[in-house]
């Protein structure tokens, strides 16, 4: 829903850049994340490269979370037991929650298409009302597409977090082939093995590509039609892949709350650090062409001028390192949520109802997410060295680390703020960790072009990061985040340890 | 004697929802305490109070003789709790979640718990995601069991185990008090609770209504007498302690409370063919603190 209110409200602000269009060209440096511009001089071109593929995004990641959520989620808690004791089959039940989900995207999609067609009434604005549908739709897609793989990987994995990494995954690999194409001259083919190539290529706003529509609703259908074999042909709770057992050894390792909390995180988090490494390597290894993209863009020597960097290519490696500072941030999130739900779920009352006080159970958990968040800062640079210096880039090591670590601070602040919410209203505390690094890349992207507004900007934890290597890190800057996230957790756990023990 | 566990005005609300109210309660060393309630009575929030998940809005409540809240973890020490419907790791198996709970506890009978394994038929190599209910329930039990711990506070330990298991725990359950372990039970097997509490408290929407052993209980309660005579039918409804007489030919049925003498030297003066009179049954205490409809369930 937190996707249908930014879609919403995403046109509503177009008006205030309309005339600041001409700004484009600094913008250029965030090609490789958002794609190629197209014809960005113009409103509509601007519009359609500024929005599309971040609103893609988050629609994915909404979609995949919903998909394997309601369809895995559900399943795991037990509660489609209750609802397949009744005369409903399996069949019918994954139909119908499609159905809804299928209802959910129509709503995105209507309000995202009041929103487009509501920005053509905006001064400057020059497409079609047809153009402005296609616009919405090219917005959602990205959600109906992960709605449907999450749908899909629901069947074949045996959790819900097998469902959910899973389907990150493969979202993972295709936002990775989209970067590849739009990396270097000549790659622009593997557009059109990738949905985010898909949702690029259509330009609704700009010369439209309908053809690209194609493989989107092809996608969609065989992921459904697919889902629902699978779902008539398996148990419930059944799957085609299974999950690792457990050690039958007694004794193992597992032997007290941070230990636990070890094994629980371990495998999201090596799925996440993988992941990271991934990225960062491949972000590192087209540095060179995707720099010389950067240096051919008109605007650029100015952009250069203004962040004060040496090199293209370490202005360059300032953006992929934006892109790990959120991913860590989700990252943290996710791990944070993970804590609520042992509480909300009972399971914490396992270790404190033994001699274990609530605050040491949480303080391992907190240790082990700040812990797993500095890896992923320290992975993302050095596997972006590794990959940079496989091209013989020549940003030395200790630089790229300092930006790995430099790229942490936000979500660390995620975690402070996480345990605050866990002491003073633990039901919200999925909302706002997620919530913290999504404001802030909404604010990211709208914020930067609204003058005269800066107490916006300064909302976006974002915004109080330097973007290393690109710039130095200003560790006191970095700091200071820290020790508010560290006050934050103070506080809530105070008032968690205080508090009644909060069940879902 | 030590007192294990004290209440004192102890009570709890929910926004305006009250779930327990006023709880004056004290159960002995070496005592199994069975505590029983309807749904929703305040059990599950009794004893979520005496393990210091929750805090009262009144009252306060000690347990060894120290604070629940403020010394948890020294209280935790020395006892085990088995929940209602245990939550447990769905990704861990049996064993490890036994070797965990274990450690975390800090003491655990080694041989006790294989045998407790042996006896309640357990399998541990099993993760707990693929355990039936009652193998779930069978696990926590385990758990609290192998601790030895000197107080064991069990809400509604059996549901869901089968009638052998209940057997087997009803077992443990008399060697722990052979051990003088305290055992604080939260029950609805009413059969469980009438074969091995010493005492049990009555609970009624969040306030105590009686505590005591069965015998005082029963006591308290009126005592049902059909008598058949073989000529005239005399009036009692003027002897002390009786009430709802009714007759039906030479047949006499009324309830006593109190002392049976006054009821006897009148019946002596007639002619009593068939003299017969029960003790209720503790279903028919429980249901007749709950407005039953006279104890047939
Ligand atoms: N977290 C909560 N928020 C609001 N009300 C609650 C909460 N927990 C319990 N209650 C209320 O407190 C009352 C007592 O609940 P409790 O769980 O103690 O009952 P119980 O005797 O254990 O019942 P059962 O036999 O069904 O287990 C109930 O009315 C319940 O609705
Ligand atoms: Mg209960």
């Amino acid at each position: 829903m937190f996707v249908l209110a930014t879609v919403a409200a995403f046109p509503v602000a177009f008006p205030t850049f309309a005339e600041r269009v001409k700004a484009v060209a600094t913008l250029q440096s965030f090609a490789i994340l958002l794609g190629q511009p197209y014809h960005a001089e113009t409103l509509a071109g601007f519009t359609q490269w500024r929005v599309t593929t971040a609103i893609a995004l988050m629609g994915a990641i909404w979609g995949l979370l919903t998909g394997t959520g309601l369809l895995r989620g559900e399943e795991d808690a037990g509660r489609w037991e209750i609802l397949l004791a009744g005369p409903v089959t399996k069949a019918r039940a994954t139909g119908e929650t499609l159905v809804g989900l299928g209802a959910a995207l129509i709503v995105m999609y209507v309000a995202t298409a009041l929103g487009t067609i509501g920005s053509m009434r905006l001064p400057g604005v020059h497409y079609s009302a047809l153009a402005a549908l296609a616009f919405a739709a090219t917005l959602v897609s990205g959600a109906a597409i992960f709605v449907a793989v999450g749908a899909l990987v629901s069947q074949i994995s045996a959790t819900r977090g097998q469902a959910a990494t899973l389907a990150a995954g493969i979202m993972g690999v295709a936002f990775l082939l989209r970067m590849a194409a739009d990396s270097k001259k000549g790659w622009e083919g593997l557009l059109w093995l990738t949905p985010f190539g898909w949702i690029e290529k259509v330009r609704p706003l700009r010369d439209i590509d309908v053809l690209a529509f194609l493989p989107m609703v092809a996608l969609v259908v065989a992921c459904v039609v697919a889902t629902m074999a699978l779902a008539s042909m398996r148990d419930l709770g059944g799957s085609v892949l299974r999950e690792g057992e457990g050690s039958p050894r007694v004794g193992g390792w597992v032997i007290g709350p941070t230990t636990l909390a070890l094994r629980l995180v371990r495998g999201t988090a090596i799925a996440w650090l993988v992941g990271i490494a991934i990225f960062s390597f491949f972000s590192g290894a087209v540095t060179r062409s995707a720099s010389a993209l950067l240096a051919d863009s008109p605007g650029f020597a100015q952009v250069l001028g203004r962040l004060g960097v040496r090199a293209a290519s370490e202005a360059y490696l300032g953006i992929t390192f934006f892109m790990a500072v959120l991913v860590l941030a989700v990252l943290a999130a996710g791990m944070m949520s993970a804590v609520r739900d042992e509480e909300a779920s009972g399971r914490l009352d396992n270790l404190i109802v033994r001699p274990t006080p609530r605050v040491v159970w949480l303080f391992g958990r907190v240790a082990i997410a700040c812990l797993v968040v500095l890896l992923g800062g320290v992975i993302a640079g050095a596997a972006t060295w590794a990959g940079s210096e496989s091209q013989h880039v020549g940003v030395p090591l200790d630089k790229l680390l300092q930006a790995g670590v430099n790229a942490t601070p936000p979500a660390i602040v995620v975690i402070g703020a996480a345990v605050f919410v866990l002491g003073v209203g633990p039901r919200l505390v999925s909302a706002v960790a997620y919530g913290i690094p999504a404001y802030s890349f909404v604010v990211e992207l709208v914020g930067s072009l609204v003058k005269g507004q800066d107490w916006i900007r300064d909302t976006s934890l974002l915004h109080h990061i330097e973007l290393a290597p690109a710039a130095k890190p200003d560790w006191g800057q970095d700091l200071v985040l820290v020790l508010i996230a560290a006050a934050l957790a103070v506080a809530g756990a105070i008032a968690f340890q205080l508090r009644d023990v909060s069940y879902a | 004697m030590a007192t294990i566990i004290e209440t004192r005005g102890l009570s709890k609300t929910y926004g305006s929802q009250l779930a327990l109210r006023d709880l004056d309660l004290d159960v002995e060393e070496g005592e199994i305490l069975g505590y029983l309630g309807p749904n929703g009575a305040g059990k599950t929030t009794t004893i979520r109070l005496l393990l210091g998940l929750i805090a009262p809005t009144a009252g306060g409540a000690t347990v060894f003789g120290l604070d629940v809240t403020r010394d948890a973890p020294e209280v935790h020490r020395r006892l085990a709790y088995v929940p209602g419907e245990a939550s447990l790791w769905p990704g861990l198996s049996g064993a490890e979640t036994l070797a965990l709970l274990g450690r975390v506890h800090g003491y655990v009978d080694e041989a006790y718990r294989d045998e407790l394994i042996e006896r309640f038929d357990f399998d541990p190599s099993k993760k707990v995601r693929s355990y039936s209910k009652g193998n779930r329930q069978k696990l926590s039990l385990i758990a609290a069991l192998m601790t030895r711990a000197e107080l064991l506070m069990l809400d509604e330990p059996t549901a869901g185990l089968d009638p052998l298991m209940e057997q087997t725990f009803r077992e443990c359950m008399r060697e722990s008090k052979r051990a003088r372990q305290t055992v604080f039970l939260s029950s609805h097997i009413l059969s469980e609770v009438e074969a091995l509490c010493d005492r049990v408290a009555i609970l009624r929407a969040g306030e105590l209504l009686q505590i005591g052993t069965l015998a005082e209980l029963r006591h308290l309660s009126a005592l049902t007498v059909h008598v058949t005579f073989g000529g005239a039918v005399p009036n009692v409804a003027d002897v002390p302690g009786v009430s709802g007489v009714s007759v039906e030919g030479q047949r006499l049925s009324c309830e006593l409370t109190g002392p049976i003498q006054p009821l006897l030297e009148r019946l002596t003066r007639y002619d009593v063919r068939e003299l017969l009179s029960a003790k209720p049954s503790l279903e028919e205490l429980f249901l007749s603190h709950y407005g039953g409809d006279g104890g047939t369930a």
